[in-house]
């Protein structure tokens, strides 16, 4: 486990030299001034020479990456063109609003996608297996734009239940930051009315993006409880008279799960960098509507940032994905043993 | 004896010469998909027929008209015609979906099975690669490389096609590995055959069907990142159409003008949807694992 | 006992990720906490609140850095200056200074201050305050510097008194102090300095001016909230102002009309009309000062574009009604001359282009131009210009140019302008100050070549000569007669193609009431007037 852990922190240092490589050499081939941007449109030669100074932006592009570098490592990740403030401050102001909704929106569609995916398998080729294909496919395949619209008209037009935009009531102060989760944080601080107010609020975005997630764990879970309810032991324990729902859980779910695993920790990993749209929709406070507009700002600094927290999560997720799986399948950790 | 035979052989045959052809035709959901696609294909190529409209022709007197005889899908914001848009688009978002897919298939085989067949510090490297690529969060990615080529529908298919590479290397390659234990293989390296010619008659063909599942359901994404990079400004330039960008542009129109999003919001839904039907279904058929 | 690790190895992974994010958190919001809670149950959502919706968050709000007008609405009633915009004129009435003199050349100013005007902080404005926002702006040398260049030397006479020396003339200077620019800053900003920023980090976040107004809350990516300033002598009636970021147009339609948000900014113009049928709320429509109009590249772009005659064809061949009509719905006005109507130095005498296909093809064969392709740069920065594009190539297929789409990002479109690497491009105008020097100078001026205004590179001697002059006397009159002249020569050599000055369009819930539009402040409220 020890080499397996090594190798992984050996992937994040080559990751994260890589992700600035590649990204901070695509800034320079791509055309956008960034003292430009900053400057605005009616400066001066000369104001624009001190603030490519101030920049560092003079100096030649090997000697500008390896400052890059050495500020990123010592934790400062440089100033974003767009807002004028530290990328840094930007990203954490946004990133736990993200990875709220996403874990919200991971749990929804392990609650439904596990219960869909299974009875997909013990009937199959019957009507609840195509009802979950085609249920789940359609949540791929289904622009979020058009189920989040179509779900704010419905429950916040139509309906008035649910409120349309943000993480919690304008009139409600969120609470004392511990986590950076609202839900948690309320819950720990005993505020249930900001409980109440960020669970209303996160429910339909939530929602709206678990669907498009869940074809990944209910096609996976699908496929793994066929393979298992297929191998001896399940029908050994039939023949014993295990029937029903205790062989289901006990027996199947649980070896079923070990493939599901890695999945869906991979599906985690693409509905972060993939929030951005419902953000945009449901007013959601977090990183997408950023990066999307860094994007279209050419904002490198903030780009690169971004990328990089990415990258990171992103090797972490494995990596604790791995570890999951490692304990998770008794016969990896026999064989290491060995 | 040889009437036994006989009886015997034509008991085999069906089960073992067609499985696959008895399992796709009991499977409904696939052949859906396959006639969606059928039908999205075959609209899209007889377009001229099917409209009298041009689909870059501005009328702008009869911009936002909803569905009626004349327009059965209703104008856009310059007065287009929107099937006919819907229709020749088609050709584009499909084609580029389609394109993009089958280059990063082709690439993603010949890497993986190199790094599996040679393994070492070849498959290192590569690997190593494919690993930093996808810890790149996909879109920003893609948005960078199209940038950087120049933004242009063939550089944003290059791009997504880039992006899309490291699962199907990862695929390929874990094929291999089981492939080079075979003993055919082993015993096609014993005679000393050319190993590119050992990857391209054997490794290659069995390692096939993971990738062709992958690659189905690989389309309707693909289809999408089209359109979210010409969104961007990043893929097809207008008035080109193109049903993402089609959707980008109507997105912000639908509660006054509904049917300018929602129909070729419908069309690219049917197409991805049918796509990962099929995928899905012959992921079914070929994987022997979920025979039960 | 495996479920359990699975279970704990998620809760560290959780906890890992978090500590990293939680640990630079600004924790601002916890000092407002009780106060906002019980000011919440106390009124129940009443009208002392004010809530408009817009589009994107916030940049720096640092008048000394910030460049964008959309963080002007946040800022701008948050601090004071030493002049203010009369209503909704483009002329100044008199703010922190209660009276100034000029002297002779143009080059000396100077203001006596008003007492008893106080920051946020409790300090007072004075003679010093002024001082030294002026000189933390030109020190910090971003963006805003550059409108104040032309200051030599600002001296503190006595806590009332603040003279102001000039490098040279410049007519449009007392309008500049009322513009965003010209915020006064409380010098214990200095108390926030951090590696010698002069306070850039802390104001990025934070307001210290005297404004009626001051930054309460800020949540990022959700609202930003402006509380009143307790020092101010001005009492309005709306005591919470949140600036709700909804960037979905069809969201913010939809809660306007419940009545969620008062103001909604984000709502493209083809919507307005459906809009104004729900009853609770009216769509005010202004004449702006925003003009829009196409590059014409006489000098690096495509060759035939030299030719003045070729400019005029493409001038002719434009449907200025019907681009109007399917752009803007028919809510702009089509331009007479670079001067936009509202403004001093407009001249409604002057020639306008009119739709002329036949003099177009015809101007064009007496320049022997055949098959001309030019292409038309623009992004995705103003929504509209999709369509206005799409309209343009229609339009000048008419008359035989074919005309090439190019949409870039919006960053590279503006690095494209500046090296002028485009035939024809899109663009917008609007004015810093109230003076036509904001649009003429800009516009023709040889030396400006590129994104500081001359986008078209269009060189002509006489008409610099005329704008240098007209940049160096004080006298209006004189100045309208030059600038006269220098339109009627543009109008002829047609560098630019003048589309339209686009309408102000605001949807607003029928509940509000007292704001004035200016269209030097556009996008600005005039929040300490406004009740709901």
């Amino acid at each position: 486990m020890k080499k397996m852990i090594m190798k992984r922190l050996a992937l994040l240092v080559f990751v994260v030299f890589g992700v600035t490589f590649v990204s901070f050499f695509l800034s320079h081939i791509i055309p956008g001034d960034p003292a430009r941007m900053m400057v605005g449109q009616r400066a001066s030669e000369e104001t624009l020479k001190q603030v490519r100074g101030q920049l560092g932006l003079d100096q030649p592009v090997w000697i500008q990456y390896v400052t890059y570098v050495k500020n990123v490592i010592s934790g400062d990740l440089g100033t974003s063109i767009r807002t004028q403030k530290p990328v840094l401050d930007d990203l954490t102001a946004f990133f736990p609003a993200t990875l709220e909704l996403a874990m919200a929106a991971f749990f929804i569609a392990l609650l439904i996608g596990i219960p869909l995916g299974v009875l997909a398998a013990v009937k199959k080729d019957r009507f609840w297996d195509h009802f979950s294909r085609l249920f789940s496919i359609s949540g791929v395949s289904m622009p979020v734009f058009w189920s989040g619209l179509i779900i704010i008209l419905l429950f916040y037009g139509y309906l008035g239940w649910f409120p349309a935009s943000g993480r919690i009531d304008l009139n409600i102060n969120p609470p004392t930051r511990v986590t950076g989760f609202y839900l948690i944080d309320s819950l720990l601080s005993g505020d249930i009315v900001a409980f109440k107010s960020s669970l209303k609020h996160i429910l339909l975005p939530a929602l709206v993006l678990s669907y498009a997630q869940l074809a990944v764990i209910t096609r996976q879970v699908r496929a793994s409880m066929l393979e298992v309810l297929g191998q001896d032991y399940i029908r050994t324990a039939m023949a014993n008279g295990i029937h029903g729902w205790v062989l289901l859980y006990r027996y199947a779910l649980r070896n079923a799960l070990i493939p599901t695993v890695t999945v869906v920790g991979i599906s985690f990993g693409s509905l972060l960098g993939g929030a951005v749209v419902t953000e945009t929709i449901f007013g959601w406070p977090g990183m997408g509507k950023y990066v999307v507009d860094s994007i279209s700002y050419l904002d490198f600094p903030a780009i690169m940032g971004f990328t990089l927290l990415i990258s990171i999560g992103y090797v972490l997720i494995n990596l604790v994905v791995d570890l999951t799986y490692y304990f998770l399948d008794p016969q990896l950790r026999e064989s290491e043993v060995d | 004896m040889s009437a036994e035979i006989q009886t015997v052989k034509q008991i085999e045959k069906p089960i073992t010469i067609h499985p696959v052809w008895y399992k796709l035709k009991n499977n409904k959901m696939t052949w859906i998909g396959f006639v969606i696609i059928f039908v999205i294909i075959l609209t899209s190529l007889l377009a001229p027929v099917l409209t009298s409209y041009d689909p870059t022709k501005i009328y702008i007197v009869e911009k936002f008209q909803g569905p009626s005889g004349k327009h059965w899908f209703g104008t856009d914001e310059v007065g287009r015609d929107i099937l006919s848009r819907i229709l020749y688009g088609g050709r584009l978002s499909l084609g580029m979906g389609v394109l993009a897919i089958l280059i990063t298939a082709a690439i993603g085989i010949v890497l993986g099975t190199i790094s599996g067949f040679f393994g070492g510090y070849i498959d290192q490297i590569i690997m190593r690669i494919m690993d930093m690529i996808l810890a790149f969060p996909t879109l920003i990615l893609a948005m960078a490389l199209a940038a950087a080529l120049g933004p242009s529908l063939q550089n944003a298919m290059l791009a997504i096609a880039i992006v899309k590479i490291p699962v199907y290397v990862r695929l390929a390659r874990s094929e291999t590995l089981v492939l080079r234990e075979k003993l055919f293989v082993k015993s096609a390296i014993t005679f000393g055959i050319h190993p590119v010619r050992i990857i391209l008659k054997h490794i290659v063909p069995n390692s096939l069907s993971p990738v062709i599942i992958q690659a189905t359901l690989d389309i309707g994404d693909a289809i999408l990142m089209i359109a979210t990079l010409g969104f961007l400004g990043l893929g097809a330039q207008p008035p080109t159409p193109e049903w993402g960008a089609m959707i980008s542009i109507g997105w912000k129109y639908l509660l006054d003008f509904w049917w300018y999003p929602t129909f070729p919001g419908i069309f690219l839904f049917m197409s991805s949807c049918a796509f990962n039907l099929i995928g899905d279904g012959i992921r079914d058929i070929l994987d022997p694992k979920s025979n039960s | 006992m495996k479920k359990k690790l699975f279970i704990w190895i998620l809760i560290m992974a959780v906890i890992a990720m978090l500590s990293a994010c939680t640990k630079n958190a600004n924790s601002n919001a916890n000092s407002t906490k009780n106060e906002a809670n019980t000011a919440a149950e106390k009124n129940g959502g009443t009208n002392d609140r004010l809530t408009v919706g817009i589009m994107a968050d916030q940049g720096t709000l640092d008048p000394a850095v910030t460049m964008d007008n959309s963080a002007w609405k946040i800022t701008y009633p948050a601090y004071e200056r030493l002049v203010d915009y009369d209503g909704s004129s483009t002329n100044v009435k008199p703010g922190l200074a209660k009276e100034w003199k000029v002297s002779k050349d143009g080059k000396t100013w100077t203001f006596t201050l008003n007492e008893g005007h106080k920051f946020a902080d409790g300090s007072s404005v004075d003679a010093e305050a002024v001082k030294f926002s002026f000189e933390r702006l030109l020190k910090i040398g971003k963006g805003p510097s550059e409108v104040y260049g032309v200051i030599s030397q600002i001296k503190a006479e006595n806590p009332t008194t603040v003279t102001m020396v000039l490098k040279e003339n410049f007519p449009p200077f007392l309008s500049t102090l009322a513009a965003n620019y010209g915020n006064i800053v409380s010098p214990k900003v200095k108390e926030h300095e951090v590696n010698g920023d002069l306070g850039q980090n802390y104001l990025a976040n934070n307001t210290m001016g005297s404004g009626p107004y001051k930054m309460a809350n800020w949540k990022k990516g959700e609202y930003i909230q402006l509380g009143l300033n307790p020092n101010s002598r001005v009492k309005p009636a709306i005591k919470n102002v949140y600036f709700k970021i909804v960037g979905d147009p069809s969201a913010q339609k939809l809660q306007l009309e419940k009545g969620d948000i008062d103001i909604a900014e984000g709502i493209p113009v083809e919507q307005l009309k459906s809009l104004k049928s729900a009853s609770n709320v009216t769509v005010l429509q202004r004449p702006s000062l925003l003009v829009d109009y196409v590059y014409i590249n006489t000098s690096k772009g495509n060759n035939a574009l030299k030719n003045v005659k070729v400019r005029q064809a493409l001038n002719y061949g434009i449907d200025y009604k019907s681009l109007i009509d399917a752009v803007q719905q028919g809510l702009a006005t089509q331009m007479r001359g670079p001067i936009p109507k509202g403004l001093w130095g407009y001249d409604d005498q002057a020639k306008q282009y009119n739709h002329n296909v036949d003099n177009a093809k015809k101007l064009l064969a007496d320049a022997g131009v055949k098959n001309l392709t030019l292409n038309l740069l623009y992004s995705d920065n103003k929504t509209w210009w999709e369509t206005e594009a799409l309209t343009i190539q229609a339009n000048l297929a008419e008359i035989g140019v074919k005309v090439k789409l190019k949409k870039v990002a919006y960053a590279m479109s503006r690095d494209m302008i500046d090296k002028g690497d485009f035939d024809l491009a899109l663009g917008v105008w609007s004015p810093d100050f109230g003076d036509p020097y904001a649009f003429l100078n800009y516009w023709l001026d040889s030396k400006n070549f590129g994104l500081s205004g001359n986008r078209a590179f269009y060189k002509n001697t006489e008409v610099d000569t005329l704008l240098h002059q007209a940049a160096t006397i004080n006298n209006q009159r004189e100045r309208e007669t030059i600038y006269k002249k220098v339109q009627t020569i543009e109008l002829d050599d047609a560098p630019y193609i003048l589309l339209y000055q686009k309408d102000f369009m605001l949807p607003m819930s029928k509940k509000v009431n007292g704001f004035t539009y200016n269209p030097m402040l556009e996008g600005i409220y005039n929040l300490a007037e406004i009740s709901n």
